[in-house]
């Protein structure tokens, strides 16, 4: 049955926009943790890529996460002498994630899931109107 | 002359189904890096045969091709790719299946009408 196929690829995609909008979270949730230790690695970002793979069950090419990777970007430093984290000359490295980049990146994969969730509506509206001629 | 005009029709509403699963797969992969989008072959291509490209057996040993017709695509042509090489433009994906909508209701719309012309043809039930 194609339009179920097309449902699948739909549903594919809204997951995986949950995921990466999981990941944003994570960022933005993080965006001030620091290292427990003096001088250490605060959070590192995390990324999100996805792929195009062939799905058996579906028995078509449906959206994965590819992979969530740590972004490579310097950790940015804050002079904070009183911080436990701070090192002997006093700077705390920070979390590389920038809020601004994190809502950016939530608005577009708010966007791609309205998309998603339009072409299932659309589609659903098309069964509806075939399943009319019986 | 006779016109196949439920047979055409419903060859229409399985064409647009497969057009819809290619753009829905389109629209899954605005964000995938490097995805170059399909587009359907046309319609007439389909009807006249040449948008399929059945499988051969070539010899006795070979699987026999699976009877479900193959929906075949063409690399459509980007006007703008984005810098992860992505070249879908969501704005064009929607318009295709809102155009494609249109087309399935102008089909199952000819399905009916063609059907309720039986019914008037064969008059009222005695």
């Amino acid at each position: 049955m194609k339009f179920g196929t097309t449902l699948d690829i739909s549903a594919a995609a809204l997951s995986a926009q949950n995921s990466r909008l999981q990941v944003i979270a994570q960022n933005l949730a993080n965006a001030d943790s620091t290292s427990s230790t003096p001088g250490g690695n605060p959070y590192q970002r995390k990324t999100i890529a996805f792929q195009d793979v062939y799905s058996q069950a579906a028995g078509t090419n449906v959206v994965q996460v590819a992979a969530i990777s740590r972004d490579k970007a310097p950790f940015p430093m804050k002079y904070d002498p009183s911080n436990p984290a701070a090192n002997a000359q006093g700077y705390v490295k920070m979390p590389n994630v920038n809020s601004l980049v994190e809502l950016m990146d939530m608005q577009q994969a708010q966007r791609s899931y309205d998309a998603n969730l339009s072409v299932m509506n659309a589609t659903r509206g098309m069964m509806t109107r075939t399943l009319g001629l019986i | 002359m006779t016109l196949n005009l439920l047979g055409l029709a419903a060859d229409r509403l399985m064409y647009l189904a497969q057009s819809q699963s290619v753009l829905a797969g389109n629209i899954a992969n605005t964000d995938t890096p490097g995805y170059v989008p399909k587009a359907p072959v046309a319609f007439s291509n389909v009807l006249n045969g040449s948008g399929n490209l059945a499988m051969v057996t070539t010899s006795a040993n070979d699987i026999a091709p699976s009877s479900s017709q193959s929906f075949s695509t063409r690399v459509s042509t980007v006007a703008a790719k984005s810098p992860d090489g992505n070249g879908v433009s969501l704005e064009s994906q929607l318009a295709a299946i809102a155009g494609n909508q249109i087309n399935q209701q102008y089909a199952v719309n000819i399905y009916k009408t063609y059907l309720g012309m039986f019914a008037t043809a064969l008059g009222p039930n005695p």
